[in-house]
């Protein structure tokens, strides 16, 4: 039989547990947050934005993305309250490919990290604490592995005029480099020096913030030969990328299901009756957008 | 048997057999197997933990059995295992007690309070047809079956089952190398734990969401029995908690699976071996362990607590003592629970201040604490108390709540809790929580609302000698802890005769091992009075006790949207022995009735 209730808030069912499940939510990412700003604030040190090729134009262009996403979601709803289902699909189509640019753009990031050798896991990431003689002996297997050899004696034989400006530099640093680790006399600042060959952090100035392209570190190496994939230095580097890929990792994973759940409401006819459906992603859409709001200040600003 | 506003000719029973359908195997899966009533899945819960109820407790035995007689063969356990000839090892034993803790709290208490008796009680008591989201529901057992076979596999890989505690503290849990069960156990056993996080959310939201909207025309939150302010404050921990843990879960999956680092510190070397790049917090693994399972250990009582004060008073025949006080306290001991995990850490050594912070707010829980303790011995003072099976196990958990509430002050204090920490004192203070106080208070769940899950009562004798073995034993295993914690004997070491001073010991802990056996024993006359009684019992009707709360306005068991009438709340839960009336009791649904001028001699002067 139907049975009549006093509820105790003006709410539907589903806004109640839409709102309860967010909530949960916001404890979870409070744990990953918290986390994060505990082994931050914890290391002795923490890579800069543009040691780790974090962009913060890409970054700000990406939290404009999705609060752009955020926008439409609300005018989806309106049009399906005002019964303009037409309307409606399409913000929510524009939703769900302002979502898709923003998983993207993340991708483009990631594959930043990648091909700098930043990875979350430890036997794929090229990440050194420090120069240190681990560091040393490291890119001395590297440069000792067979495809290298090959490549490097390739690279030795070719002449001057087959070689563009910035590909002679990275000749020239590589061969500076296999000098100072050949050396039997080497002592612990030379392994400091490799390790800037290799990747040079000291030049602030011109680029990172301004251009993300392959060229950013005026020349090192591995960015002139990307099948060099030589060790790099980067103090704190390791935890920086664990808490990196963390933190966006698992919000990235929720923009990809609220996109799941999109793109099963675009098979619907969004009506006024679906509001209440709307209304409740857009719920979950806006707590994703909200923690790219926290995550973004956190990881490229300060 | 009172059913005033119960329509008059509705039977005491719904018609027992459903119509014939023309697909009996798709019609038992959908009623039985992926059923979404609530009551349903309340006994799927129910019938699941307690299955693991007894392999936690075989666990349990084979540590006892080492405790006191160390390497000595295992009877059944060591030739299941096979540990060179019966006798176990070290690591063995460390993984019993490791997926003792687990099985217990992860896949008996915890779901067997807020998935069992929670799923069954929390639309009956209201006045709900089922839960908010049927399908939800469903779904929050069906996370539970990865985890059991998450848990239960996890016996049976390279290395065994988890070993590193139920703690599971880095770096002993996060590196492979530095024990057995460390391995492929430690992952199952993270894999399983991140389900049951998954089943505790879907349940606790859907939960709060059935308590705020459905409840009858004039149930209002103070109208509540205490059983469901108990589960919905529950769920609000389970809500707010468990994604933490999650979380850190998750974390310590990507230190041991993807060599992340977020809990290996610098310089962490095992079996001569850098381990890691550095630079992670294994403390912080603790603080977000313990924001969790703290508020967990009041997920483990909390329910618990409110079944019992709702089982007093209508064997008291009493209104419950001072209501709003008892609600009060509920949320006062949930909200001190968010802050106080760093008494689990005392010894981890943090700054002094800090550890002074969460001394006191520790201290602090002694005092809702209290005024549940008092307004339940005020609940039963000058009662008429029957001393029905439920009743007893109801009183002993109180009795023994306090024991395990005091033994906890000890615990609290920082200083006093230098000297017992990690000896048998703690073991002694949480297993009269967790066992003398929430399994007693489940047993008197079971005992009481049997009638309503099965339609019959369970056997009262032998409910009793049930209750008395089970009462005696119990206090013969974990009393005599807190003598050995006070002398120092140490928890967690598979020998602990290693060191001379506690050879005079090991009478003793033989002792409390065979009352462990005769505990684990006299489970039987529950689980042959449980399946007897559930075929053969007498038939109950709908309100076998008296008792004033919704679930007894319903058929018995309740057919398939509970209620065959609307049901309308008149008062509170606990109208009992109200003075000038010809029966003992008002049902909650009961038509409001004229009081005479003069009712009672106390209130006559």
């Amino acid at each position: 039989m139907h049975l009549q209730y006093q509820p105790g808030l003006p709410l539907s069912r589903g806004k109640l547990i839409m709102w309860l499940f967010l909530s949960t939510e916001i404890m979870f990412f409070a744990a990953l947050l918290g986390s994060y700003v505990v082994l931050r604030f914890g290391a002795l040190v923490w890579p800069k934005p543009h040691h780790v090729h974090l962009s913060e134009p890409i970054g700000a262009f990406n939290t404009f993305v999705l609060i752009c996403s955020s926008v439409t979601i609300v005018l989806a709803l309106e049009s399906a309250r005002a019964n303009k289902a037409g309307a409606a699909k399409l913000w929510m189509l524009l939703t769900l490919l302002l979502g898709s640019l923003f998983l993207g753009i993340k991708g483009y990031e990631y594959q930043a990290k990648f091909s700098h050798g930043i990875f979350p896991w430890a036997p794929r990431s090229r990440i050194h604490e420090k120069p240190d003689l681990y560091y040393g002996s490291a890119v001395r297997a590297r440069l000792g592995e067979a495809d290298i050899v090959d490549r490097l004696k390739v690279l030795d034989e070719t002449t001057a005029d087959k070689l563009s400006a910035e590909e002679l530099r990275g000749r020239q640093s590589l061969s500076d480099i296999r000098k100072m680790l050949a050396n039997p006399d080497q002592g612990a600042f030379d392994m400091a020096v490799v390790a800037d060959q290799v990747m040079p952090l000291a030049a602030e100035g011109g680029h990172g913030a301004k251009d993300h392209g392959s060229s950013e570190h005026g020349g090192g190496p591995n960015d002139v030969f990307p099948w060099l994939k030589l060790p790099i230095v980067i103090p704190g580097g390791n935890m920086w990328a664990s808490t990196y890929f963390l933190v966006t990792g698992f919000h990235a994973v929720h923009v990809a299901v609220g996109l799941l759940v999109f793109a099963i409401m675009l098979t619907w006819t969004l009506n006024a009756k679906r509001a209440g459906a709307i209304e409740n992603i857009g719920l979950y859409w806006h707590f994703v957008d909200l923690v790219w709001i926290f995550l973004f200040p956190l990881l490229y600003l300060f | 048997m009172s059913t005033a506003t119960i329509p008059a000719g509705a039977p005491a029973t719904l018609p027992s057999k459903p119509a014939p359908r023309s697909r009996p195997v798709a019609a038992f899966l959908s009623t039985y197997v992926f059923s979404k009533d609530h009551k349903v899945i309340g006994l799927q819960f129910l019938f699941s933990t307690l299955l693991w109820f007894l392999i936690g407790g075989l666990l349990a035995l084979a540590v006892r059995w080492q405790v006191a007689w160390p390497w000595s063969d295992v009877p059944v356990l060591g030739k299941l295992f096979a540990q060179e000839g019966g006798q176990m090892s070290p690591e063995f034993y460390t993984m019993l007690f490791t997926m003792h803790a687990t099985v217990m709290i992860f896949l008996v208490i915890i779901p067997i309070l807020a998935g069992a008796f929670g799923n069954f009680l929390i639309p009956l008591m209201i006045g709900a047809d089922d839960m908010a989201f049927p399908t939800l529901n469903m779904l929050s057992y069906w996370f539970m079956w990865p985890a059991f076979i998450a848990f239960g596999a996890s016996f049976f890989v390279e290395g065994g089952a988890a070993a590193g505690g139920w703690t599971s503290y880095p770096p002993l849990s996060t590196n492979p190398a530095s024990s057995p069960g460390s391995g492929m156990g430690q992952t199952l056993w993270l894999v399983g734990l991140t389900f049951v996080g998954v089943s505790s959310m879907l349940g606790s939201v859907n939960y709060m969401t059935t308590i705020i909207l459905m409840r009858a025309p004039g149930m209002t939150m103070f109208r509540l029995p205490m059983t469901i302010w108990a589960m919905f404050i529950t769920a609000v921990l389970q809500a707010f908690a468990l994604p933490v843990l999650t979380a850190a879960g998750f974390m310590q999956l990507g230190d041991r699976m993807l060599g992340t680092g977020f809990f290996s510190p610098e310089g962490n070397v095992v079996n001569n071996a850098m381990v890691g790049a550095g630079g992670g917090q294994p403390l912080l693994w603790q603080h977000l362990f313990w924001f969790y399972s703290h508020p967990a250990v009041y997920i483990m009582i909390l329910p618990a607590m409110g079944m019992v004060s709702d089982i007093m008073t209508t064997f008291a025949r009493k209104p419950l003592f001072g209501y709003r006080p008892m609600v009060y306290s509920i949320a006062g001991i949930a909200g001190l629970g968010f802050i106080v995990w760093g008494h689990h850490m005392f010894m981890s050594g943090m700054n002094p201040a800090l550890g002074i912070t969460f001394m006191v707010s520790t201290i602090m829980i002694a005092l809702p604490s209290a005024v549940k303790t008092f307004n339940w011995l005020g609940t039963l003072w000058g009662g008429r108390i029957q001393f029905t099976t439920a009743m007893l196990f109801a009183m002993s958990f109180v009795s023994m709540f306090i024991i395990g509430g005091l033994s906890g002050i000890f615990m609290a204090a920082t200083p006093v809790d230098i000297f017992i920490h990690d000896t048998y004192f703690i073991v002694a203070h949480f297993h009269y929580v967790l066992f003398a106080g929430t399994a007693m208070g489940v047993w008197a769940g079971i005992y009481y609302w049997f009638p309503k899950m099965f339609g019959r009562t369970m056997n009262e004798f032998w409910g009793k000698v049930h209750f008395f073995l089970t009462f005696v034993f119990l206090n013969g295993t974990f009393f005599t802890m807190h003598i050995l914690g006070a002398v120092g004997f140490p928890r967690r070491l598979a020998d602990a005769y290693h060191y001379e001073t506690f050879h005079h010991l090991q009478p003793m802990n033989a002792f409390m091992t065979w009352c462990a056996i005769g505990m684990v024993a006299s489970q039987a006359i529950f689980a042959v009075n449980f399946f007897w009684s559930m075929f053969f019992g007498p038939v109950a009707g709908r309100n076998p006790w008296n008792a004033n709360t919704l679930e007894w306005t319903a058929p018995s068991p309740p057919g398939h949207g509970n209620f065959d009438f609307q049901p309308v709340v008149h008062r509170g839960p606990y109208e009992f022995s109200v003075p000038g009336m010809e029966k003992d009791h008002l049902m909650q649904t009961d038509p409001p009735v004229a009081m005479p001028a003069v009712a009672h001699p106390a209130m006559a002067h």
